[in-house]
């Protein structure tokens, strides 16, 4: 690859590049973004797990959601009649 | 691939995560591969269903084919949320993050899983099998009240319905139910003559001799009057009539051509039944499939498993 014509001539224009004055405030700013939503997620989870009622109700929603798929069958296959 | 990031793993988040979806509490717990294995299982054990039923086994293997999946699925459900919290409470605040501990993964995979069954059920319902409740006795004794059938919906063996097959068809739209399941008695260009409770076919009469009362003891409660076997194109199905007379019930005398693309159908409770005898023929194109299997038969289980006459 390094030794082809048109790979150098890219590579030499890439390195020949300006980097814009703002690409390290992008850079920074999307990093902060990220760990702002990474902490949402932990800070709902540690706040969720001081609760005992919240995590039971986590639990049990997910419990509900879970079975969904075994009730959609049994009145797929009308087990089950409304 | 393990990064230097530790952080605790909540036992409550992987049983929920596994509730929602087997295997994905594992995976939160690093435990990859025990947890694609429980994802996987929770996709592969309802296809066997679906490839089982393909195969028309004989009765006690079909249901073993039904029941061990269905009890394995559901043994994976129970299993993988109490193992997962087991797991999470031994793995303590200083668990190492994996490259694949992202909350995008969990979710992505337990909407996978919840969407799943879903569309299969749609694709089979669609292409393959559809499930029915018979609503009705107007095919007693052969299909009661209660019974859940599974309708073949694969092309005929010959493209078209043959004489004796048992079909599901929509219902013209000033008639009662969405869909009705009838027996073929003719099929295109067929002459069908009816007087009474005698029928016959291209000139040809439908020869019927009575069943002992004992080989319906059974069924007995669903099944009141007379039940015969009728011979017709080379198979021999059970018919009922209200009593022994040979009047039948109050229509009058038919003399038809069932037209092109169409098929003549009857219920085998001769006497109970509203059919092609009150609504004319039946275009094919109405036709959804023929009846295979009896998955959940009312009154009792020595009739669950492959449809046969």
């Amino acid at each position: 690859m390094a030794d082809e014509p048109m790979y150098d001539e890219w590579i030499a224009d890439r390195r020949a590049a300006e980097p814009s004055r703002e690409l390290t405030d992008r850079v920074m700013a999307a990093v902060e973004e990220r760990d702002v939503q990474h902490k949402r997620y932990v800070r709902l989870a540690d706040r969720m797990n001081e609760s005992r009622p919240a995590r039971w109700a986590a639990c049990l929603a997910a419990l509900l959601v879970g079975s969904l798929p075994f009730l959609f069958v049994a009145y797929v296959a009308e087990l089950l009649v409304f | 691939m393990a990064s230097d990031q530790t952080s605790v793993r909540f036992p409550w988040f992987a049983l929920a995560l596994s509730f929602l979806s087997s295997g994905v509490g594992h995976i939160y717990c690093g435990r990859i591969v025990k947890g694609l294995f429980l994802y996987a299982a929770r996709f592969l054990l309802p296809l066997l269903c679906i490839i089982a039923a393909f195969a028309q086994p004989t009765n006690g293997v079909l249901l073993g084919l039904i029941l061990v999946p269905g009890a394995a699925t559901v043994i994976i459900y129970l299993y993988s949320p109490i193992d997962a919290y087991a797991i999470a409470k031994r793995a303590g605040p200083d668990y190492k993050l994996k490259e694949y501990n992202r909350a995008s993964l969990y979710w992505l995979l337990v909407a996978m899983q919840l969407a799943y069954p879903v569309a299969l059920t749609w694709v089979a319902r669609e292409y393959v099998y559809e499930p029915f409740l018979i609503p009705t006795r107007s095919m007693s004794p052969n299909f009661l009240a209660g019974d859940r059938i599974l309708v073949n919906k694969r092309p005929f063996r010959n493209g078209f319905p043959e004489r004796g097959d048992v079909v599901v068809f929509r219902t013209p739209a000033s008639e009662v139910g969405r869909t009705w399941i009838k027996r073929v008695i003719g099929v295109a260009g067929d002459r069908i003559v009816i007087k009474g409770r005698e029928i016959t076919v291209n000139g040809k009469k439908l020869e019927r001799e009575r069943v002992p009362t004992e080989s319906i003891a059974q069924i007995r409660k669903q099944v009141k009057g007379y039940v015969y076997h009728e011979s017709h194109a080379g198979r021999r199905y059970r018919v009922l009539f209200a009593d022994d007379s040979i009047d039948g019930s109050a229509v009058d005398e038919i003399n038809v051509t069932v037209p092109d693309r169409s098929v003549f159908v009857m219920g085998d409770n001769r006497d109970r039944s509203r059919d092609s005898q009150h609504i004319g023929p039946i275009h094919v194109g109405d036709v959804i499939g023929y009846v295979d299997y009896m998955y959940f038969p009312a009154e009792t289980w020595s009739r669950f498993g492959v449809y046969r006459d």
